[in-house]
């Protein structure tokens, strides 16, 4: 499954580097693909434009794969990502106030504002699900967690028209790549990495806990160290995504549930193929958003949300019709 | 599951019937809410009968007003501009957001109250404190317009890009200054034309577009935006194709490819005012490779400008053509 995904990744990875409002012969795109495009426009638009935005949207889309997995494991909950349990409502909530405040901060400070703010979620939602009589359980706590997100949302919303800052702030409702820069890819490479690496070193802990809490315990397992690097790794792989792209809506929800589905029990290949998979579809969603129209552009956001709503509803009624049955 | 069902099918033949009736009513109600035929809106003029009286009775979007003779008391709701160009220092008029009267205006408001916009509307009780003896608003307060219509006789006039010269001949008419609409379009044309002449012989048939740089995104503006008209129509500058591409819509909004395919041979750069985010954003585009690309980049053509050209007005188009004026061609 593995090969699948990086094949799929490479081939929408070629298609970002060559098709956008400004068409590029495809000899030139893979010329430019190793820097050896003859100069002019096109050489400056790959090289300086379309890379950097493919490599920024290849790795949001893995880090918030990443992060999904991780989530989903450590919950023990297929659909217990980022969009359920309140963490990128959370930092999306965070990220819009603090461009308010302090509108010149860059993006290595608001990565850092983005992993506050999705902490800040996430502990809610779990504080909320412990007040709620049964809150913990799987189902309750997904409804717990999109009900927090509806409410942090909204704050987002209310914030965005109380301080009439509409045209700077509307980003921060519905995302986009259409700015990034190489910086940006500098600092989503270093972050992801770094939340990849650690959700691999806790992989066998928690592939141990996905078997439940028992296994886990008789298996030697440290819960408190556990989560605590799994909720870092969490945060490093999601936060910087976030904070560059603005909401990425279902990606750490589809990409691990599509890696379960393909098989594979341990936790390394699930990763992997978790954050493969994660790229491709902001990579493919970004590709088609500059397709579309021109020279408008329309967030990947768009189509994810699409995507991964659909799922979502695919995703319920196996699960309830299981249950039935 | 069955009842499950049933009620779903319920949902969905309710559904159906509720939305049938939505798009009738919508249908019946778009001729009056768009006001496609009502005096006042879009490239309608406004009715005026004159009655025996000196009075005059008004047929705007709203309704039917009778508004004095020569009004003194002008309170202005979205129409300070056009009513200083008319030569009337309003009593009271609505201020540009949180910045009081916009910078333009200002030196010519001093004696005007201001009147603060809230969520629900313009202030009534500074309104009424200015005893004016008629309102002008602007289309966007038409829901205020019972409230406003208690205090004085209120005209509601839909702002209109591109037909504003018919917007402030309607004017003229409400608040009877015929003469002087006359001369303050002769005026303004003056102004127009040698700006316009002054900036096309500097130019020599390069093409010009704004583009206006935001914290995430750049726009670009059309044709048909509030600058458009202005730049292209009364100033007779030339469109570059990638405003032409915008086809009828007022704003593209562009990534940094959209940037880096701007071919305008003169660019008019505008940043957000006060805004330390939009600066930023400017300063990095500035410094990147596609900047210098561009045709507008290695030609010098990039020009800054204020953010009074995305206002609607007489005295905002006078000041935006001698600020292009004075960039451009000095």
């Amino acid at each position: 499954m593995i090969p699948l995904a990086a094949a799929g990744l490479l081939l929408v990875l070629l298609a970002s580097v060559w098709l956008g409002p400004t068409p590029i012969d495809p000899s030139t795109a893979l010329l430019g693909l190793i820097g050896q495009a003859p100069p002019g426009t096109d050489a400056l638009l790959i090289a300086e434009v379309r890379i950097p935005r493919t490599l920024v949207a290849a790795l949001v889309g893995a880090g918030m794969g990443v992060a999904g997995s991780v989530m989903r494991t450590l919950a023990r909950n297929p659909l217990a990502g980022p969009d359920l349990l309140g963490l990128n409502a959370g930092a999306t909530a965070a990220l819009a106030i603090t461009v308010v405040l302090a509108p010149h901060l860059g993006n290595g400070v608001l990565a850092l504002v983005s992993m506050a703010g999705g902490a800040a979620g996430v502990a809610g939602v779990l504080l909320l699900a412990r007040l709620v009589p049964g809150g913990s359980a799987p189902d309750r706590l997904v409804v717990i967690g999109a009900a927090a997100a509806a409410v942090i949302g909204s704050l987002t919303t209310t914030l965005v028209y109380a301080v009439g800052m509409q045209n700077d702030l509307l980003f921060w409702l519905v995302g986009g790549l259409g700015t990034v820069s190489r910086s940006d890819v500098l600092l989503l490479a270093v972050l992801v990495a770094a939340g990849l690496v650690a959700s691999l070193s806790v992989a066998r802990d928690l592939d141990a806990a996905g078997l439940g809490e028992e296994v886990a315990t008789s298996l030697g397992v440290d819960r408190t160290r556990l989560r605590v690097v799994a909720g870092v790794a969490v945060l490093l792989s999601a936060g910087g995504a976030l904070a560059v792209a603005g909401p990425v809506p279902f990606v750490g929800l589809l990409a691990p549930a599509i890696a379960a589905g393909m098989g594979g029990a341990r936790l390394h290949a699930h990763l992997a193929a978790s954050a493969l998979i994660g790229a491709f579809a902001v990579v493919a969603a970004d590709t088609a958003g500059r397709l579309v129209t021109t020279p408008d552009e329309k967030p990947p956001g768009l189509f994810l949300a699409f995507a991964g709503g659909l799922w979502l509803v695919i995703a319920v009624h196996r699960r309830l019709g299981r249950g039935a049955a | 599951m069955i009842r499950t069902r049933a009620l779903a099918c319920g949902f969905l033949i309710a559904a159906l019937a509720l939305g049938a009736v939505a798009a009738a009513a919508v249908r019946a109600a778009v001729p009056a809410s768009k006001a496609g035929g009502t005096p006042g809106s879009d490239d309608r003029a406004v009715m005026v009968e004159a009655l025996p009286d000196g009075s005059r009775r008004v047929a705007h979007v709203q309704g039917a007003t009778v508004v004095p003779a020569r009004p003194l008391r002008v309170a202005s709701i979205g129409w300070t501009d056009e009513v200083l160009a008319l030569g009337i220092t309003p009593v009271a008029a609505v201020g540009d957001g949180r910045r009081g009267f916009p910078e333009h205006l200002a030196e010519r408001l001093t004696s005007t109250a201001l009147v603060e916009l809230g969520a629900g509307g313009p202030d009534l009780g500074a309104l009424i404190a200015a005893r004016p003896d008629v309102i002008v608003a602007a289309w966007y307060w038409q829901s205020s317009y019972e409230r406003l219509a208690r205090i004085a006789p209120t005209v509601v006039l839909q702002p209109a890009q591109q037909h504003w010269r018919l917007r402030l001949r309607d004017l003229a008419a409400v608040l009877d200054r015929n003469a002087e609409c006359t001369a303050a379009l002769e005026h303004l044309d003056g102004v127009l034309a040698e700006c316009g002449q002054r900036i096309r012989e500097r130019l020599a048939g390069r093409s010009i577009a704004l583009l206006r740089v935001f914290a995430r995104e750049y726009r670009l503006y059309g044709g048909k935006s509030w600058s458009g008209p202005l730049l292209y129509r009364d100033l007779g500058l030339r469109e570059p194709a990638c405003v032409k591409e915008l086809g009828g819509k007022e704003v593209g909004r562009l990534s940094t490819e959209g940037v880096a395919r701007l071919d305008a041979d003169t660019l008019l750069l505008m940043t957000e005012e006060g805004l330390a985010t939009s600066f930023q954003v400017r300063d990095r585009l500035r410094t990147h490779p596609v900047w210098q690309a561009m045709p507008a980049g290695h030609a010098g053509g990039i020009h800054e400008v204020p953010d009074l050209l995305m206002r609607g007005g007489i005295l905002a188009r006078e000041h935006s053509a001698r600020l292009l004026a004075e960039a451009l061609a000095p």
